[in-house]
């Protein structure tokens, strides 16, 4: 070959390399690249598929080479296929049960796509769906056709799910006969369960209870769970049984429902180990109580740092509500050295998350600056986003600052509309306020004692010191742990400590068990609408109302 | 004052590396041979599947992530893997495709479940979205198909495409 055409095809490479799409940035190819990739064992191949979206693989990733296509086909990987949002087009689906590729597929998700049955009968009839575990066909009509290709289908011994909604009623001794030869010839105890659910399904609750039945005396796992579940009204022992059974077998959400009915039954130490079990097992849904149990002392010693532990797992996954309690946990130095500025960072992340409790807390930060500064505006921006969210706490601290004009400019008629609000969700201290306001007839409140008293109850109208110590403080004293005590609650005025007592520990000299304080303000649930009552009360001035303002004052 | 414990890596080109006991236990397989060792020494420790160069990279990972712990890689990647990986992580991956193929080979031998995730990872956001042609190409890959037996892969499969 002369110089000159070799030189041609040189320059028709390049022409033709510059044709194609252009180089990507990480495209840096080097002598040994070739020896490199074909050294990658089969093993390594699969690690780098798991990244790649089962529709690539399928549509192109396979066709590399032979070496990628039997990776890609030999039935070692598992593809899922959701096609519930996007529907799937029928033609496609008829390509997709005649696929070899879909020996790999264990999850097929039809929901949404109301298939006609015979295609529902052509899924059980394909030859190459033999390892499908889970199908989902909600919103696809199911008859006697479709439903017995699917129980005689290549994968009737692999399933272990199929979700549905609706069904049109068929012959049950054909269905059950269908049902019976193959759990016999394939061993698999789903087609029992799948059975309840259809007789659920079409309201025969006596054939469904037999069949859950059956399949949990089997030994089917998940027949267990809800046949347990199933018990729990009419017969605590009987479900504790069979949730026992499938809990000992090791299903974690099994630990959990017998926690839970431990956790009813007042039997602490069991519901503590079943959710521990659980928890270990990696549950999500465990992590979240069980910090709970562990910061509560419930059926285990108290222990703060285990708590936290939890806590954090649970927020790992993205739980709310442990964000929300570790925040308050940093707060107040549990199982932690006390941050308030770590506190107010975690509770403004739950509570930008929407988490109306989370938000509460941070309008209760933002009102003392603690771990922040103080800025009324912010308080009571977080306090309304709650409020919006039916938290009543954060609807009274609303109604408040309404009437005092902190943060916002001042509207009487909007305070009691949020009033209102947390008294209609039983706010304690609202509720007595509404009483007080019928008493005297304040604002649009008319004067109605037949009204006042189903609101003030047993408390009385003498707006004295007595009534004052009748009225409940809604907060726990933190020496001798009474709860819901009544009268004034006393709070170290170092407000981080979040630290509370009630009057008789007060008064019998008890100090602040976190900072060793004995410095505490007093506070009365009462004392948040002293501004309210003050507006209220211009004319005509009820000396009886004067009074009551002064002693919370 | 006590010194920070060293192993000894000795890569197949027989090069040396020291490097601090804490940072290597990252790897499986050295952890695995230093609980059966002698603590009192300086062990050497010969990697004789691992050449100098990705050992090298090997331990400047081990070295930044054994104190700020990876993120989990997401199982399939949704997007670029550089939307899911940290700033240092997305400058180590830096590299010739030959040296990134030698990493998941050094990662899956030394037992690092992190570095070959994200090794694992970079390939397959390489390959996502191309071609089965550009994919040999960038990697240097044989077609050992027939013409015949790729359109009637390409036309069994084809559904995913379009679905």
């Amino acid at each position: 070959m002369s110089k000159r055409t070799l030189e041609t095809l040189y320059e028709d490479d390049e022409i033709s390399i510059v044709a194609q799409p252009p180089p990507i940035k990480e495209i840096k190819l080097s002598s040994n690249i070739k020896t490199k990739f074909q050294e990658l064992p089969d093993e390594l191949i699969k690690l780098i598929l798991n990244f790649i979206p089962d529709q690539y693989i399928i549509a192109s990733t396979c066709r590399i080479s032979k070496e990628w296509y039997e990776i890609c086909s030999n039935g070692s990987l598992q593809f899922r296929l959701d096609y519930s949002i996007r529907r799937i087009k029928r033609l496609d689906l008829v390509k997709l049960c005649d696929c070899p590729m879909m020996r790999n597929l264990v999850y097929l998700n039809l929901n949404n796509n109301q298939l006609p049955q015979r295609y529902v009968a052509m899924i059980g009839g394909s030859e190459y769906l033999t390892n499908l575990e889970e199908l989902e066909l909600n919103k696809s009509k199911l008859k006697f056709k479709a439903v017995s290709s699917l129980v005689k289908s290549k994968f009737a011994k692999t399933i272990k799910k199929i979700s549905f909604d609706s069904f049109i009623t068929m012959n049950p001794d054909l269905l059950i006969k269908c049902v019976e030869d193959t759990v016999e010839s394939t061993g698999n105890l789903f087609w029992y369960y799948f059975l309840a659910g259809y007789f659920e399904n079409v309201d025969c609750a006596e054939l469904s209870e037999e069949y859950l039945r059956k399949s949990a005396n089997l030994g089917y796992v998940q027949s267990q769970i809800e046949y347990g579940l199933l018990k729990v009204k009419d017969n605590q022992e009987e479900a504790l049984i069979w949730l026992k059974k499938a809990a000992e077998f090791g299903d974690s959400n099994a630990q959990i429902y017998l926690s839970e009915l431990y956790g009813n039954r007042g039997e602490n130490e069991l519901s503590f180990k079943w959710l521990l079990t659980a928890a270990e097992q990696g549950n999500t849904k465990a992590f979240y109580n069980l910090g709970f149990y562990y910061r509560e002392g419930t059926g285990v010693k108290m222990d703060y740092e285990k708590a936290l532990h939890w806590f954090l797992k649970a927020e790992e996954h993205g739980d709310l509500n442990a964000i929300c309690v570790i925040g308050h946990m940093y707060g107040i130095g549990q199982g932690v050295e006390v941050n308030e500025e770590k506190s107010t960072e975690l509770t403004l992340r739950a509570a930008m998350r929407g988490d109306s409790s989370s938000q509460y807390n941070l309008g209760v930060k933002y009102y003392h600056g603690t771990g922040t500064e103080r800025d009324l505006e912010k308080s009571f921006n977080w306090f309304l986003n709650a409020a919006n969210a039916d938290e009543p706490l954060a609807q009274k601290r609303v109604g408040c600052m309404f009437s005092s004009g902190e943060g916002v400019e001042q509207d009487i008629d909007r305070a009691m509309f949020w009033l209102k609000e947390a008294c209609d969700q039983g706010d304690h201290s609202c509720t007595i306020l509404f009483g007080i306001m019928h008493y005297f007839g304040l604002h649009d409140c008319e004067l109605d004692l037949e009204k006042s008293r189903q609101f003030l109850g047993k408390l009385g109208t003498q707006f004295d010191d007595r009534f004052l110590s009748k009225v409940n403080s809604s907060c726990c004293c933190n020496e001798c742990f009474v709860e819901d005590f009544n009268g004034f609650n006393y709070e170290c005025a170092n407000l981080s400590c979040d630290f509370d007592l009630c009057q008789r520990c007060y008064e019998n000299g008890a100090k602040c068990n976190k900072c060793g304080n004995s410095k505490f303000a007093k506070h009365h649930a009462l004392q948040l609408f002293v501004p309210l009552l003050k507006q209220l009360n211009e004319k005509p001035k009820h000396t009886k109302l004067e009074t009551l303002i002064k002693l919370l004052e | 004052m006590s010194e920070t414990k060293q192993v000894e890596l000795t890569s197949k080109d027989k090069v040396s590396f020291k490097v601090d006991r804490d940072v290597i236990l990252m790897s499986g397989l050295v952890k695995d041979m230093l609980e059966e060792g002698d603590e009192d020494e300086t062990p050497i420790i010969p990697i004789p599947n691992v050449d100098s160069k990705p050992l090298q990279k090997v331990i400047e990972y081990c070295q930044y992530h054994h104190k700020e712990p990876a993120q989990e890689i997401e199982k399939p990647l949704k997007g670029k893997i550089e939307d899911v990986i940290c700033d240092w992580d997305k400058k180590f991956l830096e590299i010739d495709q030959s040296l990134l193929i030698e990493l998941i080979m050094a990662a899956n031998y030394l037992n690092i479940k992190d570095l070959l995730d994200l090794t694992c990872a970079k390939v397959a956001s390489m390959i996502k979205g191309k071609s089965p042609e550009q994919i040999r190409e960038m990697f240097g890959i044989e077609n050992d198909f027939t013409p015949e037996e790729e359109a009637k892969i390409r036309e069994e499969n084809k559904w995913c495409e379009e679905a």
